[in-house]
């Protein structure tokens, strides 16, 4: 029997302990956490929490044993995460973006820089080590692999000054999760993208870099004020003449940036299928506790009655199906070396899709109540509005690179099912749709 | 030190047990399983005490007729070095009195050679609470039961254990070797980290296969019934002493207990 969806022993334990975290740890600070207005007071409330994950293994879980780390894979990791995300989403934010910004190193950095900086990442003193992760800009981020030179597409640039061997970034960035650490001083390690060669497009002239925090003209312009995932935190930034060593350039990066941006994405979005799967699972269990004790003012609890039985029905069964459209991408993420586009944009865009639709069932079967916040439904219909926008939006860029790769000649409709490494070739699949009519092979 | 942990398999505390007729387990089929919440107590402190020692060995003992494999992977994931599992190899038709449940443990705690052994006051299943002491008696050994929190005292080399009762502690030194078996910890449990689970696998469960012996001191389950569940509602009408007296007579009803 080739499909099994057995859990592990390692599994089970795992979510386990990501379930008594969550609901031990995590859970008795959120709802005022997430009230309090202040975003960047929202985001410190966690602090604590944070250090316990980081006990716990949970902020750099998927770091490869070779290195020290715990090297957990992709559906182990989604098994936890999905445990975090039915009591908060935003906290899980804050711990993903870690991978996301880390696995551009385990991709392209080089030998010296993964000893280097996954040994600090697993060994602070401190237990808060926290990573960034700094792509999006306030001019729009989502035609990053745009043919045209600067100043098209990505706009900061990062300019190398060969009498110092330093690069010097300058320019603006925005929605950056966890680009303010803990000080607003920057994370641990910032993963930077940014335009290396002006003269060239998207696809050349992009690369990736590692920014130590407490650089001077490295400034937090604001903590941006957030509808719902209100945990995390998001900031503007400018980056004034910040100076970094070249040996910071992520080795293979160089060139590559568009790739670092697409794949990190595309890891991600197995992960926000996860995420999805927390949040409908949180309004499902609210939903159904309630139709079985309110009655309506009827002599009954709601649950007896047809339409409210069917409609919590078609809840569970969405939630169900973009759980194991999610674990499959995360096991092709994990056999086929992070490859799976296909997989993960579908995780990532119908899973977040749906979290809208079943979170809005689930306060259309509440009633009125589900408007107030006495109950927890609107939070989560705050938190679930995120997903479809989020982390490479559904529009500007999960579609997009899934056109990429079904307009290509080689793509195999069948490879998902039948576990086909797809790649994603960089040069004939990105840059589609980022001119209106343009052909991507032109 | 040696630290032996006797660590059972019991429902899931929040699973809905039912009774099925002629069957003397309160076990459905497919009912979850975890670690006695008692004996998760005993561990911790068991791994606090190696710490504080700073070198030890914490083995787990654990019978098994159903499979307890993720009881005892739970274990050593929260820190024990290794396991010995016994299977029983037929499943009995009653429940294990305690005095054979102890019988199976002491034999290869005995092998072990523990400076010490700690317990779960009681598991939650059967609520029996006499593992621990039989395995005291039978190997003269001093116990201290119902303990919160224990410490190890380096001078005397014995153990400190404190104990509620009411709304005081008692405090006890315990020489080693001894039982402890506890009611709760100094602090909750421990959850095992990610790098912990992960490293599970090179851990040893040995695996033996266990009989058991007939026991006859007159002790056994004779009936397992669920308490009755009814819902009834009833108006009393009436003059108010007239209600109070028909209320009482009511309450008195529905609180006696039929055996």
């Amino acid at each position: 029997m080739a499909i099994d969806f057995t859990l592990t022993k390692e599994q089970k334990e795992l979510q386990k302990m990501a379930r008594d975290f969550a609901q031990n740890v995590l859970k008795p600070g959120i709802a005022e956490a997430d009230r309090n207005p202040d975003p960047w007071e929202g985001f410190l409330a966690n602090h604590e929490v944070y250090k316990k994950a980081y006990d716990l293994g949970l902020c750099f879980s998927f770091i490869p044993k070779e290195y020290g780390g715990p090297g957990a894979s992709t559906v182990d990791i989604l098994i936890a995460s999905e445990e975090i995300c039915v009591v908060d989403p935003g906290f899980a934010c804050t711990l993903l973006v870690n991978g996301l910004g880390l696995f551009p190193v385990i991709w392209w950095g080089s030998e010296e820089q993964k000893k280097k900086w996954f040994s600090k990442a697993l060994n602070d003193p401190d237990k808060d080590f926290i990573v960034s992760w700094v792509v999006s800009e306030p001019e729009g981020t989502a035609n990053f692999d745009h043919p045209d030179k600067h100043p098209v597409g990505l706009q900061c640039t990062a300019d190398y000054d060969a009498k110092t061997n330093e690069y010097v970034l300058n320019g603006k960035k925005m929605w950056n999760s966890n680009a303010t650490g803990w000080e607003k001083k920057g994370a641990d390690m910032n993963i930077v993208v940014a335009r290396t060669d002006r003269t060239k497009g998207g696809k050349e002239g992009l690369s990736a870099f590692i920014v130590p925090p407490g650089l001077p003209g490295y400034h937090v312009d604001e903590v941006l004020q957030k509808m719902g995932h209100r945990t995390s935190v998001a900031p503007r930034l400018t980056f004034d003449n910040v100076r970094i060593p070249a040996e910071n350039l992520i080795e293979g990066s160089e060139g590559n940036g568009d790739l670092a941006i697409s794949k990190a994405f595309m890891w991600s979005g197995a992960v926000a299928g996860a995420a999805a799967v927390g949040v409908m699972r949180a309004a499902f269990e609210e939903v159904l506790d309630w139709s079985k004790n309110f009655t309506a003012g009827s002599a009954t609890p709601i649950i007896h009655y047809q339409n409210a039985g069917y409609m919590l029905g078609n809840m569970k069964m969405r939630l169900e199906a973009i759980r194991y459209l999610s674990w499959k991408a995360a096991h092709l993420l994990d056999i086929h070396d992070y490859e799976a586009i296909e997989a993960c944009v579908y995780a990532k865009v119908f899973g977040g899709e749906t979290a809208v639709e079943v979170v809005s069932d689930a306060m259309r079967l509440m009633g009125i109540n589900a408007y107030l916040n006495d109950y927890p439904l609107e939070r989560h219909m705050r938190d679930a509005l995120c997903f479809p926008i989020y982390d490479a939006g559904n529009m500007g860029m999960q579609r997009r690179k899934l056109h990429g790769l079904m307009a290509h000649p080689s793509y195999n409709s069948q490879a998902m099912a039948e576990n086909v490494p797809l790649e994603f070739a960089k040069h004939e699949m990105h840059g589609i749709d980022v001119v209106p009519g343009h052909d991507v092979k032109k | 030190m040696r630290f032996a942990v006797c660590f059972k398999q019991v429902p899931d505390t929040s699973a809905q047990l039912k009774v099925e007729p002629e069957s003397l387990f309160p076990y459905p089929r497919g009912y979850l399983r975890v670690a006695n919440p008692y004996d998760e107590f005993a561990l911790e402190e068991a791994l606090k005490l190696k710490e504080a020692v700073g070198e030890g060995e914490i083995c787990l003992f654990s019978l098994d007729w159903e499979s307890v494999e993720e009881t005892v992977f739970h274990g050593l994931a929260m820190g024990a070095d290794r396991a010995e599992v016994l299977a029983v190899k037929h499943k009995p038709d009653k429940p294990l009195h305690p005095i054979q449940g102890a019988g199976l443990l002491l034999d290869r705690i005995r092998r072990f050679e523990p400076d010490v052994i700690l317990c779960g006051a009681r598991a939650v299943d059967d609520d029996a609470a006499q593992v621990g002491s039989i395995l005291a008696d039978r190997l003269g050994w001093p116990q201290v039961g119902g303990i919160e929190g224990v410490r190890f005292d380096p001078v005397d080399k014995q153990i400190v254990a404190k104990c509620r009762r009411e709304n005081v502690f008692d405090v006890y030194h315990c020489p080693i070797p001894c039982v402890l078996t506890f009611l709760r910890g100094a602090e909750l449990p421990r959850y095992p980290s990610v790098t912990d689970v992960m490293s599970v696998q090179s851990k040893l469960v040995a695996e033996e296969a266990a009989e058991i012996e007939a026991v006859d001191d007159g002790w056994q389950r004779i009936r397992l019934y669920a308490h009755a569940k009814e819902r009834r509602k009833e108006i009393i009408e009436g003059e108010m002493d007239e209600r109070v007296e028909t209320l009482l007579d009511r309450i008195g009803k529905y609180t006696s207990v039929e055996i």
